[in-house]
């Protein structure tokens, strides 16, 4: 209910705005206390904001001027904006700031401003590794959004691809490929027998059945340790099954 | 284009830091998972409240230098400006238009024109700042801002306003005032400066009502019309001298509350000079002016009104409602009534702030909503467990019960098999009784869901306030469980907060855990110390206890035998000590404690010493840090968490030997700083040993001041501060290690300790301005510690201590390399996903406090501030539970398929061989 009454008025502010922040030059000169003046720009308000990633965008009817704070030295000086993004921060005495521009979605990046004692501004990068390196910046400051935050890792998506790639799936599916593609690919008949009887028998007899697995278990007895026997010998117990 | 290196430094971290992944992130879906946050905006100014405008609103500045809009209907922020912190953002006057008096009506101009305003500001004094706020979505409209001539004058500026004319008063005391005049919105002055003689005028007495200047003077009020043609000087009398203050009843020119009664000193405005109440407030009711009362009577909040214009009561605004006793004293600052939907009489909603600096609205005779504000200067906090279900209860009563009387029990096998027994029949019997209804009723804790949980991650969290409110408070789900609230206690000297201790905690089963806290009565300076049970929020052991010192410093004793209470050991102005309770004092014998003066930075240490019943005290050093002029202040002082478990000793290099870390738990840091003539400022670190009072270590910053955090543990400390040189805030990292031979494995000796310590130690560029730093502490200390690191933004970065590590090296050594170090980079990567509070930004972070869970992998933690934000972290990743996306259904499908496919394949090899057979 407020939230709504909120938007109605936000609307009904931005059309009827055009009050000059700033107007005069009221800060005596002589006094030593100068204003810095800027423009932040607004992130781009639209649907769909927030799954856009890294596009510089929030959600419909967000109250960015709201959440947004200039700030120097944490606060020790602060600027608001107004509606159209515009701010002054006034009071301020001659030296070196960094100006910050705090959003919680959005970065700005921040700048440094100096003053000198004769009143003349200069805006320039921050620069925290090399400070005596200038680049300057335009004044009145611009402050453009940069980017949005990134603050959430992404969770894997179930992908098709990922399942089967995944080294359980290969692991499962890599030897059955091979058995059941490997004998069929040899046309000569006579290695294709060859390579069946030395496989099947090897697996059989390596393989302990499950029931003789678990009798053996309940009963504590190791199972008896099978000998090598020969080939025929082995068909022969399951045909007994 | 810029700063080519920094990129490419920037990139090497980056890479390095994705192939350590120590960090992890949050994922998107667990968005207020295990956080919450509490926005709050301090403790009451100024209030209006406007239920007729098109949008109903409650306007407030706040003591936290603030200001807000709230819903009337729930209390809820609908938009909040934080304002400059100390002098500067201190606000003088907030004015809402329409809301003043009758004469300055004129203000309501339409809205988007250059004479009207919303709402205004004046905050500080030199400049002083005049800001024009829009009241419906809390943006700024414009500002202008005036430097007095004379800063030290305009410290005690009054401001007016008058039909749209804003009065700057500047009081010369015993001589004048100064009274200037500006156009409220453009800040044009409408003349010169008038002066007006007045040498009757008199500090901390004098104060402003509408356009009277008002002082008291003994049994008499001389008062002057600033805006008066003429300057006559009205004396008004009193019936008795007031024992308060005097106050002015805002709304109404030249209006007094002296002596809870109303006094005019406009003789145009009559007022009701028989009524008697805490708190007055102007309103209007059925377009008629009233004045409507409060007070407190054996917990009812009683509210009353009378018309102005005949002092004839209002029955309808009378009402009466229980007022529960934590909010402490009310005083009405607003109300304000609107028709009923239904057009049946109105609905009047009245706004309290009160002592324990809650804002509560009254409506229909029920408290509607109430906000705790408090929770903006929480100064302490502890994480309580929770107790044990019953059934649990029971069988950790067993496990106990061979701890201690081990003697007398049988220790064979059957005893301990029947006892084991019965107690499960026992715990069967009771879920059998609960399941068919009968059982005990759950007690009140377990019916309010407060029952620990397997993992230890469900705790009750205990917040301390500074005006002495104390919250008992879920820390998984928010809920206020209960509220205390003490109302003659205040902080030490020395800067020294109240303090919330743990006497006995949850894990002496049939026994409740134990909490105390340790303040200073206002009035006589002595110590209090209030005991409470943490789960439930009663007063335990007598509750409230008035000590006849003064406490300079307290210790923590080990647990008493009997009854499991951690005694408390507290150091008297006199330098005696005293123990509380009374029976752990044989446990003080052997104890060392130290002191530490902020003013002249000068150190002392005691020892105690347990002889026939006495308790003595002897000094055994002191250090002093003060200087050569004793110019040197404490700004700093950290000890490591008395909680903390170190559990890897040493720290292997790159050619297999271990490097000994030196962990001695008496190490202190302390930080002191004095102006220098050729360097502006210097700070000095001393790593000293309390128990013996040496000096292990000491470091020396040039051009450098506050703010200045630090963190102390294990064997390392790491602090930040602004560096005046080239203006940015630094970290500087220390560790100390014993060298490759440790001097005595098992016990700590401070008496007989190694030779110093060999001292590593790195600066670091930090590209944000640092509020808090607290590491991360877990049960065991096998978990890795990472720093907490505090922005100006409002944001908990989590940094890893390999970024800190002061050992990372400057050139990329194979050494290093095998060592897992990263190799030195000036600045510290912050990168998004390592801020631990995503979005839920804390305005003016202040702390931050952790503590371990019942998982060594995760950390609790909470940081405070304006705001309030309670959160875990897993340094390491949960090694130790599965992780929240575990794929249950994928393991167990493919479990299913490789069985039921091998017993396929089985089948169908058996086949074959058989086919084969019969060939």
């Amino acid at each position: 209910m407020c939230y709504k009454l909120l938007i109605l008025a936000l609307l009904v502010g931005l059309s009827t705005s055009d009050i000059v922040i700033g107007q005069d030059e009221l800060v005596d000169e002589i006094s030593g206390y100068y204003t810095i003046e800027g423009k932040v720009y607004a992130p781009d308000l639209g649907p769909g904001g927030a799954s856009q990633g890294l596009a510089v965008q929030l959600p419909q009817g967000n109250k960015w001027q709201n959440d947004l704070s200039v700030s120097i030295n944490n606060g020790e000086y602060k600027g608001f904006v107004r509606e159209d993004g515009q701010f002054i921060i006034s009071g301020v005495p001659s030296g070196s700031y960094v100006l910050d521009v705090y959003h919680p979605d959005i970065f700005y990046e921040p700048v440094r401003v100096e003053i000198n004692p004769k009143g003349k501004f200069r805006a320039r990068k921050v620069n925290y590794i090399q400070p005596a390196q200038v680049v300057q910046v335009p004044y009145p400051l611009r402050m453009k959004p940069l980017m949005r935050f990134k603050y959430f890792q992404t969770r894997e998506q179930w992908k098709i691809t990922d399942f089967l790639f995944s080294p359980m799936v290969l692991m499962m599916a890599l030897p059955l490929l091979l058995m059941l593609v490997l004998p069929k690919m040899i046309n000569d008949p006579e290695t294709k027998k060859e390579i069946e009887n030395m496989q099947f028998s090897k697996m059989t007899n390596d393989m302990p059945e499950i029931s003789e697995m678990i009798t053996s278990l309940l009963s504590g007895k190791q199972p008896e340790p099978k000998e090598k026997k020969p080939v025929a010998a082995s068909k022969q117990t399951k045909k007994r099954n | 284009m810029h700063r080519p290196l920094h990129i490419a430094g920037g990139l090497i971290s980056l890479s390095l830091l994705l192939l350590l992944s120590t960090c992890s992130a949050l994922y998107e879906d667990q968005i207020r998972k295990f956080d919450w946050r509490s926005t709050h905006v301090g403790a009451v100014k100024q209030v209006h409240v406007d239920l007729n405008h098109f949008q109903p609103r409650v306007l407030l500045s706040t003591h936290e230098q603030v200001v807000a809009s709230l819903c009337p209907k729930s209390g809820e922020i609908v938009w909040r400006q934080v304002l400059e912190q100390k002098a500067r953002g201190d606000i003088k006057l907030l004015q809402v238009s329409g809301f003043s008096d009758d004469s300055s009506d004129t203000a309501a101009a339409p809205v988007g024109s250059r004479l009207g305003f919303d709402m205004l500001t004046i905050q500080g004094h030199a400049p002083a700042l005049v800001r024009g706020w829009n009241t419906n979505i809390g943006t700024i409209e414009w500002e202008w801002s005036i430097i007095p001539l004379n800063t030290e004058r305009a410290q005690d500026a009054l401001w007016f306003y008058s039909n749209s004319v804003l009065y700057h008063v500047v009081p010369v005391w015993r001589s004048h005032l100064e009274v200037t005049a500006y156009f409220a919105t453009s800040g044009h002055t409408t003349g010169t400066t008038s002066k007006i003689m007045a040498a009757w005028i008199k500090t901390d007495s004098c104060l402003l009502s509408g356009t009277y200047f008002v002082c008291q003077d003994g049994k008499q009020l001389i008062s002057l019309d600033l805006l008066a043609k003429s300057t006559q000087v009205i004396a008004t009398s009193l019936e008795a001298e007031p024992t308060d203050k005097i106050e002015a009843l805002a709304g109404l020119n030249g209006v007094l509350i002296a002596n809870k009664k109303l006094v005019s000193v406009n003789k145009d405005q009559a007022v009701c000079p028989e009524l008697s109440s805490a708190s007055y407030v102007l309103g209007s009711f059925n377009y008629r002016k009233v004045v409507a009362y409060a007070d407190l009577a054996d917990g009812n909040l009683k509210i009353n009104a009378v018309y102005l214009d005949n002092c004839s009561p209002v029955p309808e605004l009378q009402m009466s409602l229980a007022f529960a006793e934590h909010y402490g004293t009310p005083s009405l600052r607003s109300f304000d009534c609107k028709l009923k939907r239904n057009g049946d009489g109105k609905s009047c909603l009245f706004l309290f702030g009160t002592s324990a600096e809650s804002i509560v609205a009254v409506q229909q005779g029920r408290v509607r909503w109430a906000r705790e504000e408090s929770l903006a200067n929480v100064i302490d906090t502890q994480f309580i467990d929770l107790p044990l279900a019953d059934t649990e209860g029971t069988l950790e009563n067993e496990m106990k019960g061979k701890a201690v009387d081990a003697n007398n029990l049988k220790r064979d096998i059957v005893s301990a098999f029947m006892r084991r027994i019965t107690t499960q029949a026992l715990q069967i019997k009771s879920l059998f009784l609960h399941v068919i209804g009968l059982g005990p009723p759950p007690t009140d804790t377990q019916r309010a869901g407060l029952v620990r949980d397997s993992f230890g991650l469900h705790k009750m969290l205990v917040l301390l306030t500074r005006t002495g409110k104390i919250f008992g408070i879920d820390n998984i789900a928010g809920k206020h469980h209960w509220k205390l609230y003490l109302p003659n206690v205040s902080g030490f000297e020395n800067a020294e907060e109240m303090r919330l201790i743990v006497q006995r905690s949850s894990k002496h089963f049939p026994l409740q855990p134990l909490c105390a806290i340790v303040a200073k009565f206002p009035s006589s300076g002595n110590g209090v110390l209030f005991r409470f049970n943490p789960i439930t929020g009663r007063a335990a052991e007598g509750g409230l206890l008035q000590l006849d010192f003064q406490i300079k410093q307290i210790a923590l004793l080990p647990e008493t035998e009997k009854d499991f209470v951690k005694g408390i050991l507290m150091l008297d102005a006199t330098n005696k000590v005293h123990v509380q309770p009374k029976h752990a004092t044989p446990l003080a014998d052997g104890m060392y404690l130290y002191t530490a003066n902020v003013k002249t930075a000068e150190l002392e240490g005691f020892y105690v010493k347990h002889a026939g019943n006495d308790l003595t005290c002897t000094p055994i050093w002191n250090v002093r840090l003060g200087g050569h002029n004793s110019e040197q202040h404490i700004i700093g002082v950290a000890s490591k968490n008395p909680i903390e478990h170190v559990h890897s000793q040493g720290r292997v290099l790159g050619d297999r030997s271990v490097l000994y870390k030196y962990i001695n738990p008496n190490l202190v840091a302390f930080v002191t700083q004095a102006p220098d003539a050729t360097h502006k400022s210097v700070l000095n670190l001393y790593l000293i040993d309390v128990v013996s009072g040496s000096v292990i270590f000491s470091m020396t910053h040039r051009k450098v001041r506050p703010p200045l955090h630090i963190v102390h543990s294990e064997n390392w400390l790491a602090y930040s501060y602004f560096n005046d040189k080239v203006r940015r805030t630094e970290i500087t990292t220390i560790e100390l290690y014993e060298g490759n031979a440790q001097a005595n494995n098992s016990v700590w000796s401070s008496l007989q300790a190694p030779s110093m310590p060999l001292v590593e130690r790195q600066s670091y560029i930090i590209p944000t301005i640092v509020e808090a730093l607290r590491e991360t502490i877990t049960e065991r200390g096998i978990t890795n510690k990472h720093v907490l690191i505090g922005t100006a933004s409002g944001g908990i970065v989590e940094m890893s201590w390999h970024l800190l590590d002061p050992r990372r090296p400057i050139s990329s050594t194979t050494q290093g390399r095998e060592e897992g170090a990263i190799p030195y980079i000036p600045e510290l990567p912050l990168p998004t996903e390592n801020h631990i509070n995503y979005n839920q930004t804390i305005a003016r972070l202040r702390n931050i406090y952790t503590a371990p869970s019942g998982l060594e992998s995760t950390c609790l933690v909470v940081a405070t501030g304006l705001d309030l934000f309670v959160t875990r972290v897993a340094p390491s990743k949960t090694f130790d539970i599965l992780k929240e996306d575990f794929d249950y259904i994928l393991i167990s499908i493919v479990l299913v398929v490789l069985t039921s496919g091998s017993l396929i394949v089985r089948h169908l090899a058996s086949r074959k061989l058989l086919k084969q057979a019969w060939k």
